[in-house]
């Protein structure tokens, strides 16, 4: 038998003795799945399995968006070095789990299991479930219920490699940014203060900041497949510089529009934008500080931690035009994970917008408390917890100190008080009045007959949302 | 590069001896590849230094800082058309070599932060292995002083350029741009031994042989995007046949999505059991925050192979903001700024025998990292041989 499989499903084996029904019907156009080889495997093992021992890592049980292309990869790649020292085989089944067939000769099966354990249980809810070892023959029969399992499961769609388009794509990116009409690609969306020991229905809620945004998503429904730039981090943070130009030149322009760009329209309430750090640093950038000044606008400038830390002198720079400015510094794209492994606070922001994950609810206690450690660090008062789209994510962050909140739940409670307001309601969904809140423009926002209410700052006490949401104890 | 500005005094008789200096030389680097003849080669990249580091007198105390080196075996002396200077000698030469090394430092001393980085200014490269290497830089000498179109040079990468760059890049053979730089300890003769190699393929001679000259550091993420590309040549690179065997311990600087990749699997796979665990990987800060999960997991992966891993922070400022114990990583990489060193004081002394100091192009550097106990070195004052300096009292 072979320790090396270069296509991951098992070398061709003789024809297994297994009923036709476990083995039939999963072919197709020639593809052999990796449980029929196993399968065939297990039988050829069976005829002398004493030292033989299998292990199972559920790949499949790792929480979203994992696994990912490099999960699989390297799985492969530890079990098919642990198999080269054991005769034995590895299988990638169709459900994205990896089984190891070996002769514990060179290494305990435990030893195995618990490396893998390791590597992969931190991105799994239950990283002792990750891994199943059956020694041979007394778990036979466990591992081939296992696996004719999986072959009655439908195969799992699994995370694609990621792809990285070509350079050539950034003028294709900066000609539609710079072409595509403002009111189909910003949009925006407000931030809350929320008060636990008022109602949020009532004065326990009110509005800190509208931020505007550039929707790429929109923008690359517009782009042809090949030429949008996905997860490509670095084209990403390189096209910024266009968005940025883009974003100040359509606020310039729009200027005593009476339209949600005019930074003029409701002035009481604080603006912020996404820049990168040449943004900050332009000249437009300046001309547009002093607009706002010029308008009674207060503005929150919002710049990626990853771009902080990339160039700490350019930001640094960034952080004292701010502050001759009058605007506010705010550190975006903090996860839980970074306010636990770093101390983004020390770059010296006025607020740090932190990404809610469900994660957060489930983190083992090491990373519980160093996340813990990082809140208290940060100070929560400065903390916005964004997209916070669910209620867990609100009482979370109450229960830790957090005031500030922006997400798609937020958006729900703002627009439950304004259709409690709204005369015209009746012919409104609160999704239509949720959506409208966030469009800049278009026939979404045009259908609203009451645009005054659906802009204002503090739409008057109504009702609240189905759950009270003071903080639980 | 102008001839004006290559030679302010040059006459017609020096411009003639530097055209056959390089004939020379080119016929000599053939000579060593075709009969297998051992050479040692130094090329001092004058080229990179601003034009304002490059009038005669200083080209002249160049020269001089090179003397040590004519004491070698067979030693000869090469001045090129675009003011780079090349000594080739036989046999080791360690002393003069270091001699040499410190003259040329302390002649840079007051403008270090002008200065290119070591890699750009001091080429080392072994006859007749690196003799494609050497006949690269002769010819891009030769047309760097007549022919380079000037309007390129100098330009920032851009979209265009960086997609022409890759194209080329997958056909090009890129082990000519294979790069070694030495990592220090002081010993206690009072001296800085290697402790291991930097190695890498060089961006700035990447983008003047492919890419007209362009700057890449100009465009902060383009060239993230090319670092990217350059890991998977490089892994590709160290894992073919014997390309490790005998070598010592290196470190390669990495993105997170490298480690990952299938490209460092066949290196890991490469990788001689002698070299396990003397190998180190450096993360940059924003590779590691962008995508915190796969850093975790290539970290957790990488040890498990027996990696030393290594955070490289491009100043002081950061120490606080990236703790390696918060990160679980082995050893941090600062790059020396006098400007840093106020904040830097009252940080160092924790974890200072876990720190690197990059950059180390003055005694200044070197006094202020060894008072503060740092126990790495890398940097055009800290090559092997080189005085470590006492540490002075803080």
């Amino acid at each position: 038998m072979s320790g090396r499989d270069p296509t991951g499903h098992g070398d061709a084996l003789p024809t297994p003795r297994f009923p036709p029904a476990i083995l039939a019907g999963r072919s197709e156009a020639g593809f052999i799945p990796g449980e029929r080889h196993l399968l065939a495997a297990i039988e050829r093992v069976a005829r002398a399995p004493q030292g033989w021992s299998a292990i199972a890592l559920h790949l499949s049980r790792l929480t979203p968006p994992a696994p990912r292309a490099h999960h699989r990869r390297i799985a492969r790649a530890l079990m098919q070095d642990a198999a080269q020292r054991g005769d034995g085989q590895v299988f990638s089944l169709r459900n994205g789990d990896v089984v190891l067939l070996a002769r514990d000769r060179a290494q305990p099966p435990a030893a195995v299991s618990e490396r893998l354990r390791q590597l992969f249980g931190r991105e799994a809810d239950d990283a002792a479930g990750l891994v199943s070892e059956w020694e041979l023959p007394a778990g036979s029969p466990e591992l081939l219920a296992y696996t004719a399992e999986r072959l009655r499961e439908p195969e799992a769609v699994t995370a694609a490699e990621a792809t990285h388009p070509p350079a050539g794509i950034i003028d294709t990116v900066a000609a539609a940014i710079a072409g595509a009409r403002p009111p189909d690609i910003v949009h925006r969306q407000v931030a809350v203060h929320l008060d636990p020991t008022g109602t949020p229905s009532g004065s326990g809620m009110r509005v800190a900041f509208r931020e505007l945004t550039f929707s790429l998503d929109v923008l690359e429904t517009r782009l042809p497949a090949t030429m949008r730039p996905g997860q490509d981090t670095a084209l990403l943070l390189h096209l910024g510089r266009y968005l940025d130009q883009r974003m100040l030149q359509v606020l310039r322009l729009d200027r005593g529009s009476a339209t949600p760009l005019d930074i003029g329209v409701n002035a009481d309430i604080a603006l912020h934008l996404n820049l990168s750090l040449p943004g900050v640093l332009s000249n437009a950038f300046a001309v547009f500080a002093e607009d706002c000044r010029a308008a009674g606008r207060s503005l929150g400038i919002e710049i990626s931690l990853v771009e902080a830390v990339a160039d700490p002198p350019a930001f640094a720079r960034a952080a004292a035009r701010l502050r001759r400015l009058g605007a506010r510094l705010v550190l975006d794209g903090v996860s839980h994970l970074a306010l636990a492994l770093s101390r983004p606070a020390l770059l010296g922001a006025d607020l740090i917008k932190l990404a809610w994950s469900s994660r957060i609810t489930e983190l083992p206690p090491d990373d519980q408390e160093a996340l813990g450690t990082g809140l208290r660090d940060a100070e929560p008062a400065r903390i916005v917890l964004q997209r916070a789209e669910t209620e867990a994510a609100v009482r979370w962050g109450l229960a830790n100190g957090i005031r500030l909140f922006q997400g798609r739940y937020v958006d729900q409670m703002q627009a439950v008080r304004r259709m409690v307001a709204c005369p015209k309601a009746a012919a409104c969904t609160l999704r239509q009045c949720v959506e409208r809140a966030i469009a800049t423009g278009g026939a979404g926002r045009a259908s609203c007959a009451n645009l005054p209410l659906l802009d204002a700052a503090l739409p008057p006490p109504g009702t609240a949302p189905a759950t009270p949401l003071a903080a639980k104890p | 590069m102008t001839v004006g500005q290559a030679h302010p005094t040059a006459d017609g008789e020096m411009e003639a001896a530097a055209q056959q200096d390089a004939r020379r030389l080119l016929s000599l680097a053939a000579e060593c590849e075709a009969a297998g003849i051992t050479r040692h080669c130094l090329v001092l990249r004058l080229s990179s230094v601003p034009a304002e580091l490059r009038k005669p007198h200083h080209l002249r105390l160049a020269r001089d800082a090179l003397d040590p080196l004519l004491g070698a075996s067979r030693a000869q002396r090469f001045i090129l058309p675009n003011d780079d200077i090349a000594m080739v000698w036989r046999g080791p030469a360690e002393a003069q070599l270091s001699a040499s090394q410190h003259a040329v430092t302390e002649m840079f001393a007051d403008a270090a932060a002008a200065m290119p980085s070591v890699e750009s200014l001091w080429r080392r490269l072994d006859l007749p292995m690196e003799a494609k290497a050497l006949r690269s830089l002769v010819a891009e000498s030769l047309s760097e002083h007549g022919q380079r179109p000037d309007g390129q040079r100098g330009r920032p990468l851009d979209a265009s350029a960086l997609a022409a760059l890759e194209a080329a890049l997958a056909q090009a053979d890129v082990a000519r741009f294979a790069r070694r730089r030495a990592v220090c300890v002081p010993g206690q003769d009072g001296r800085f031994r290697g402790a291991w190699e930097a190695r890498y393929l060089s961006v700035d001679e990447i983008c003047s042989e492919l890419a007209d000259g362009r700057v890449a550091s100009a465009e902060p993420w383009l060239c993230r995007r090319l670092a990217r590309t350059l890991d998977r040549r490089l892994l590709a690179l160290l894992s073919a046949n014997d390309e490790l065997r005998g070598a010592g311990p290196f470190g390669l600087d990495l993105d997170v999505a490298s480690v990952l990749g299938p490209d460092f699997l066949r290196f890991d796979t490469a990788l001689p059991q002698l070299l396990r665990g003397r190998v180190t990987l450096g993360f940059q800060p924003a590779d590691i925050l962008a995508d915190l999960p796969a850093f975790l997991f290539a970290r957790d992966f990488a040890r498990a192979r027996r990696y030393r891993l290594m955070l490289r922070l491009p100043t002081c400022d950061l120490l606080p903001v990236l703790p390696t114990e918060k990160l679980g990583l082995d050893l941090v990489e600062i790059g020396w700024s006098a400007a840093a060193t106020a904040l830097a004081n009252t940080l160092l002394d924790q974890e200072a025998s876990l720190m690197l100091l990059a950059r180390a192009d003055t005694a200044d550097a070197i006094k202020w990292g060894r008072t503060h106990g740092i126990a790495l070195f890398e940097g055009r004052a800290a090559m092997p041989g080189q005085p470590t300096f006492a540490p002075r009292p803080i």
